[in-house]
């Protein structure tokens, strides 16, 4: 299944906030958790890294990967972690009515 | 420019890196991906296939990644902006200053660059003028017609080529003249340069003819002025020095012909000038050098080449345009001139005499501007103490340094738009001023000072460089300290520390010793001005009419011409209010005839003697008022029959006849047409030295001799010289009467010595008048700087002086003490400032006029005035310091 759009943000975001990861494990995660359900075009998956930056949501910074190789990590700010809050927020009620009305009409 | 490159290399360093980065990530996903698929059993091949399809191309993900990049620091940019705007608006007295500051030192810049730009950049209005070659010998680009038609018919490098001359026309027909400025061209001119007419049509090689039926163009300019821009003027006709031209065509607005500062009215085509100086046309002199010939290079050919075949060609165009009766040993020496070519940028006297000062101008702007600069920077350090807190606050809060100081750095940059906004808008009227204070003869130079894209891009250039220049330092400095240590203390911590080594008081040693640079320069140039219009011309400036008639119209015989002259004369010195009248052929400081003369030595040996020579009508002297010294004057005896006499002037007698009495000595001449003839010339005065043509240079050896017996082949009617009492207004008009009793054709134009004689110093002038502008705009932004920073001391020190005075100072005291800190920094400015004005002073030693660059007076009065202007900008606000009350200052501590 596709992704909506503007939903990546949400998942990068829900990702980062179990701890920092580089953006091929986001996106490995993303996979994982959503039971392969949810197939994240992995080239879409950096811009959406470089825009939730710039953004000012999430981090970067540079660490070492369990290869022990050099990796770019990316972690959630404080302006990140509002920002995970209100989508979060803001997707349960959306889903809960359409699911009302799905289940009602 | 310059900080411009800076940004770009900056953005371009800090990409690169983020492009590195951008590759390693996607690297390493790609990596993983593949190891993932290699473990679920692919072969590496076909997993590293699988990685990539998965990711999808990598270009579009970077173009997409670069794309929020953009839009980041556009974000952060906007974000800078509008914070800078917010935090200058709650200052409004500091960004006032400041921008004020930076206004006059942009504003002062622009308009000397913008004249720069028009005496000098600006290209030709004409098609492709880079093409265009200018052709020089032996640098002069003048020629006679025989050596232009030799040149037009035999050469090979040209697509085409013209030649031209300036010459005055007169549009009314006797009476005062009405002069309008005219052009003889070739009947290429046109089509060389590529300029097509707005009305009617310009003229071509079939209307340059002999015999041809004249005809005129008239100049954009001349046409609005003159016939109200009629749309019908073709086929209209104009009087020009009594001769009818038909009007065929005008040209575009943007066209003043290829004299730089200059404009034209009419141009006619070169064969006209053969009846209008139909008595002897210099079109068939083959001595009179008069044309300025400009070529239109053949496409694909360099000017290297062309002057390589130019000097080809150039023995047999001068043998064969040689004159006549050239003695053959002169021959050879003659054809063996060269013609070299230069690109044509546009001729002009005006660069020629105000290329140089304009650029010592332009420096000066500079310094100003630069004082200007120190001026807001120390603002800016001053602000940063009171805005230590915040800038603290913002770093604590996770600002990264470079943020700030680009934040920091974008607020100058705003205020120095803000300045050179209004500092554009300053040299919007300050420029055409300055244009109209060279004007000669009530005319000003036609110069287009109008902003064009490298003045625009001149002032943007110069407002960052500024920005960059007193914002860089600031922001460093406030962005340095740690930022816990200065969240604890109080504000006062950047500036307060005293002696020693500071920014702060780097910036006011600058200060102080830029300004004295400037006042010493302006006192330079003022005392070159004082020299010069002080000095002793030789001669009374003061109450001479000079006035020039023109017979041409009357077409008289040469002995009516000479007898309609002292006719004339005669009847001019009637006039009521005329003490004393004379003609003369050269005025002062408006041209020279020279040549040598040979005198007998005592040994039997002779010498040669380059002298300067005046042909005079009796009375000359006593009306300049030059003493005659000795001997006689000339008088209706001397005629071009009676034996050949002079008188010299003190120079010239020194020179031929060292240690001797030279009158009654005589010397040898040689007449100047047809065939060299030596006579002898008997000395029958010495008159005192006078001024020549240069108002700089020592009279030159001057001899003078009668009208009748000057060696020109034509009747001289020279310029009248009236010395005059009461209204000249009075005389004009009695001059205008005589003439019209003498023959109502005859025309006339009217000078005043005096103004002449100023006109010779537009240039001195309009130097020492915007230095001592320039150098006073210096005093008031360093005094001004000087008293922020010794007011801002005094605020700052407040608590220190109250218990100073609490404990028993007196008040003296404590000015003192405030002023002496301010004594340090003047003491080591003003030598700074000394020896940059000997060695700036150096640069400009040719300018100066009866002074040299360490003039000692000079130096001394501009380090006293600075010395008081720096002593008061401190007073005030020490003296303020002093007299605060103990007992409340302490109690706000």
């Amino acid at each position: 299944m596709d992704l909506p759009q503007g939903t990546l943000d949400l998942l990068i975001l829900k990702t980062l906030a179990l701890g920092p990861q580089h953006g091929w494990a986001i996106s490995e995660r993303i996979q994982q958790i959503s039971q392969e359900a949810l197939q994240v075009q992995q080239g879409s998956l950096y811009p959406a890294l470089h825009r939730c930056e710039r953004k000012g949501w999430i981090k970067p910074k540079w660490g070492v990967s369990d290869n022990n190789r050099r990796a770019k990590y990316y972690e959630l700010t404080r302006a990140g972690e509002k920002q995970l809050k209100a989508d979060e927020a803001d997707w349960r009620k959306l889903a809960t009515a359409v699911g009302m009305l799905l289940d009602q009409a | 420019m310059f900080t411009n490159l800076i940004f770009r290399l900056r953005s371009l360093f800090g990409r690169r890196t983020a492009e590195a980065e951008l590759d390693e990530e996607l690297a390493f996903h790609l990596e993983h991906e593949t190891a993932k698929l290699t473990r679920a059993g692919a072969s590496p091949d076909e997993a590293r296939r699988r990685a990539r399809l998965a990711i999808g191309g990598t270009s579009q993900i970077k173009e997409e990644v670069r794309d929020e990049w953009i839009w980041r620091w556009c974000r952060e940019l906007s974000q800078d902006i509008r914070y800078s705007i917010r935090v200058l608006r709650q200052s409004p007295t500091f960004t006032a200053v400041a921008v004020l500051s930076l206004a006059l030192g942009i504003g002062a810049n622009t308009s000397i660059f913008s004249i720069l730009n028009a005496v000098i950049m600006k290209p030709l209005p004409v098609r492709d003028p880079g093409q265009l070659a200018h052709l020089f010998h032996a640098g002069d680009d003048s020629y006679t017609n025989a050596i232009w038609e030799q040149l037009r018919d035999h050469q090979d490098i040209f697509s085409s080529a013209l030649a031209y001359a300036p010459t005055d026309f007169d549009l009314a027909d006797g009476g005062e003249r009405r002069p309008a400025k005219g052009v003889y061209a070739s009947g290429d001119y046109f089509h060389t340069l590529g300029v097509s007419a707005l009305v009617g049509r310009v003229f071509t090689v079939n209307d340059d003819r002999r015999g041809g039926a004249p005809v005129a163009v008239l100049s954009y300019g001349f046409w609005q002025r003159s016939y109200g821009g009629d749309p019908h003027i073709a086929g209209r006709t104009i009087r020009l020095t009594g001769h009818p031209f038909e009007i065929v065509g005008v040209t575009p607005r943007s066209f003043f012909g290829l004299d730089i500062g200059n404009t034209f009215d009419v141009i006619v085509p070169l064969a006209n000038e053969a009846f209008i100086d139909a008595e002897r046309p210099m079109l068939d002199g083959r001595s009179n050098w008069w044309l300025t010939i400009i070529g239109r290079l053949k496409p694909g050919l360099s000017f290297p080449q062309a002057a390589a075949r130019l000097a080809v060609l150039s023995p047999a165009i001068f043998r064969a345009a040689a004159d006549t009766d050239m003695p053959p040993e002169n021959l050879g020496e003659f054809a063996k001139q060269k013609i070299e070519l230069t690109p044509a940028a546009g001729m002009s006297n005006l660069r020629d005499q105000f290329g140089g000062p304009l650029l010592v101008l332009m420096g000066i702007t500079a310094l100003v501007l630069l004082i200007a600069c120190v001026n807001v920077a120390n603002l800016l350090l001053a602000r940063a103490g009171a805005r230590q807190r915040e800038i603290a606050i913002r770093m604590a809060v996770g600002a990264g340094r470079g943020r700030l100081i680009r934040q920091l750095l974008t607020e100058s940059v705003v205020l120095s738009l803000a300045g050179a906004a209004c500092g554009a808008l300053l040299a919007q009227g300050a420029g055409p001023a300055i244009v109209r204070m060279i004007s000669w003869q009530g005319q000003a130079p036609i110069l287009d000072v109008s902003p064009d894209i490298r003045v625009l891009g001149f002032t943007a250039g110069a407002a960052m460089l500024t920005a960059i220049l007193f914002g860089l330092a600031p922001a460093m400095k406030a962005t340095r300290l740690a930022t816990s240590e200065s969240l604890k203390q109080s504000a006062r911590a950047l500036t307060e520390r005293r002696g020693g080594f500071s920014l702060g008081r780097v910036l006011v040693v600058a200060q102080i010793a830029l300004s004295l640079l400037l006042v010493v320069a302006a006192g330079l140039f003022a005392g070159t001005l004082r020299n010069l219009s002080h000095q002793h011309l030789g001669f009374d400036t003061e109450g001479v009419l000079l006035v020039e008639p023109d017979l041409r119209p009357a077409h008289y015989s040469p002995e009516r011409t000479v007898f309609a002259s002292d006719d004339l004369l005669a009847r001019v010195r009637e006039l009521p209010g005329v003490a004393a009248a004379a003609r003369a052929a050269v005025t002062p400081m408006t041209g020279s005839w020279q040549w040598d003369v040979k005198v007998d030595k005592t040994d039997g040996s002779r010498k040669d003697v380059h002298a300067y020579f005046n042909p005079i009508s009796p009375g000359y002297f006593e009306t300049v008022r030059t003493p005659l010294v000795r001997g006689r004057d000339f008088g209706p005896a001397d005629t071009k029959t009676s034996p050949h006499v002079a008188i010299l002037n003190e120079t010239a007698a020194r020179e031929m006849f060292p240690g001797i009495d030279p009158v009654g000595k005589s010397y040898r001449d040689a007449t100047m047409d047809r065939v060299r003839k030596e006579f002898t010339v008997e000395v029958v005065g010495v008159a005192g030295d006078a001024k020549y043509k240069s108002m700089r240079d020592a009279p030159p050896p001057t001899i003078y001799m009668p009208i009748p017996q000057n060696p020109m082949p034509m009747p001289l009617i020279g310029t009248y010289e009236l010395r005059f009492a009461g209204s000249p207004s009075a005389v004009i008009n009695g001059v205008k009467d005589v003439a019209h009793v003498v023959d109502p054709r005859i025309s006339l134009e009217f000078h005043f010595l005096s103004a002449q004689i100023a006109a010779a110093l537009i240039q001195e002038r309009l130097v020492a008048m915007l230095a001592t502008f320039f150098g006073l705009l210096a005093l008031v932004l360093a005094s001004a700087g000087l008293y922020g920073v010794v007011a801002y001391s005094a605020s700052r020190r407040r608590g220190e002086m109250a218990i100073r005075l609490a404990l028993g100072s007196t008040r003296g005291h404590v000015l003192q003490l405030m002023l002496r800190d301010l004594a340090v920094l003047v003491l080591i400015g003003l030598p700074l400032g000394l020896g940059a004005s000997l060695a700036c002073a150096r640069l400009v030693r040719s300018m100066l006029f009866g002074l040299t660059p360490g003039d000692p007076l000079t130096l001394a009065g501009a380090s006293g005035l600075l010395l008081l202007v720096a002593f008061l900008a401190g007073y005030l606000p020490a003296r303020r310091a002093a007299r605060l009350d103990p007992v409340v200052a302490l109690r706000e501590e």
